[in-house]
Parts: structure tokens; C-alpha cells; sequence
């Protein structure tokens, strides 16, 4: 049978694994959350530039339909 | 013997609730995230089809509304822009030197085309090497008539 003194240290040894443990599952999910945060970013800075292209290129697209239309309605009247 | 005891059992749930804490925080952040991405995403898409309905639309006005002006004009010669005449190749514009020269007929004009695939040549060559031209006017053509325009 171990003694007391061993039974603790082994206890608190234990309790110092537990609390390793708590760090490296922090610093794991820490990092995935940094990395999906910067994809995140890099995609939506990508998707920003993407939209601010297509809005130009509808209003570009309004303006030329409703040229067009002008010419129609002058046109058929 | 009672005190370490009591220590890892308090260890043991500062242990289990730090872990749950860590894992809800990194669910509730990677959710957040893919909501926000989700939303871009959206908001991109929705531009894309809105784009691709404007050009079928305009396309669709921009065909009524030639419908409208040739109706009002009646039946016209193209421009030679509209027929991109600048933009022809030099074989297109050996060809139709020739022909309005009179050196070659429409007939034998296709009979170069097709064959210019099957020789690999070009138009002045295949027609030299098919004896519709003689190497003079193929020189002179050469030479002085076809200069790319630049």
C-alpha cells in the first residue's frame, strides 16, 4: 500500500496534468479560431472587392437599360 | 489524506468547466464567423444573379430595339465596321483583293479556303500552288498591295 506522502504527490500531480490539459485544449482552440478568423478576412476582404465590382457593374448595366429604354420609347412614339 | 483529495476533486471540476467554457467560446466564435461569411456570401450572390438578370434584360431591349430601327429603316447594307472588315485576317483580305481584281472567281476562291486546312498554307500560297495565280502577282501582292494595317 503506498503512504500518504506518495498518494499526494501523485494526487497532485494528477491535478498539474489536469490543468496541462486545460492549456493545450485553450491554446488548440485558440489557434483554430485565429486561423478561421484570418480565412474569414482574407474571403470577405476577396468577396467585398467581388461586390464593390458587381454593384458598379449593375448600376453600369441600369444606366445602359435605361438608355436603352429611352431610345425605345422614342422610338415607338 | 482528506485535503489532496479535496484539491483534485476541485481540480477536477475547474478542469471540466474550463473545458466546456473553451469549447462553447470556439463554437460560439466559429458560428458567429460562418454567419458573417454566410452573409457576404449572400449578399454576393444575390449581385451575381442580379447582373445576369440586367445583361439578359438589356440583351432582350437591345434586340427590340434593333428590331424598332430596322423596321423604321427598312433592310441596309452593313457598315464595314459593323462587318469588321478592319479586323479581318491578311488571308481575307488577299482574298478579296483578288476577287476584285477579276484573278480569281468565288468558285475557285472557296476551293483555296478549303484547301488552305488541308495544305496548312496560307491563302496567297494555296493559291499560287493551285495555279490560279502566277508568282508574279503573288510577289506584287506580296509586296506592295497587303501591309497589315496597324
Amino acid at each position: 500500500m503506498l503512504d500518504i506522502d506518495t498518494f499526494s504527490l501523485i494526487l497532485i500531480l494528477s491535478g498539474l496534468i489536469l490543468l496541462g490539459a486545460v492549456g493545450f485544449h485553450y491554446a488548440n482552440c485558440s489557434n483554430m479560431v485565429r486561423r478561421k478568423r484570418r480565412e474569414f478576412e482574407s474571403l470577405s476582404y476577396a468577396l467585398e472587392q467581388k461586390i464593390f465590382d458587381l454593384e458598379q457593374e449593375v448600376v453600369d448595366l441600369q444606366m445602359q437599360i435605361d438608355k436603352v429604354d429611352e431610345q425605345i420609347n422614342s422610338m415607338e412614339e | 489524506m482528506t485535503v489532496p483529495l479535496i484539491i483534485l476533486g476541485v481540480l477536477v471540476v475547474v478542469t471540466l468547466f474550463s473545458f466546456r467554457s473553451i469549447s462553447l467560446n470556439k463554437i460560439n466564435t466559429l458560428s458567429d464567423l460562418t454567419r458573417d461569411k454566410q452573409a457576404v456570401k449572400t449578399q454576393y450572390d444575390y449581385l451575381v444573379r442580379r447582373k445576369a438578370d440586367l445583361e439578359a434584360e438589356l440583351a432582350e431591349k437591345e434586340k427590340l430595339l434593333t428590331a424598332l430601327v430596322s423596321s423604321q429603316q427598312g433592310p441596309r447594307i452593313k457598315t464595314a465596321s459593323e462587318m469588321r472588315i478592319d479586323e479581318d485576317s491578311e488571308d481575307e483580305r488577299v482574298s478579296n483583293l483578288l476577287l476584285s481584281m477579276g484573278k480569281i472567281s468565288l468558285e475557285e476562291n472557296e476551293k483555296i479556303k478549303k484547301k488552305m486546312d488541308v495544305l496548312k498554307m496560307d491563302f496567297l500560297t494555296t493559291s499560287l500552288a493551285l495555279g490560279f495565280i502566277d508568282s508574279e502577282l503573288s510577289q506584287k501582292i506580296k509586296k506592295d498591295q497587303i501591309r497589315p494595317k496597324r
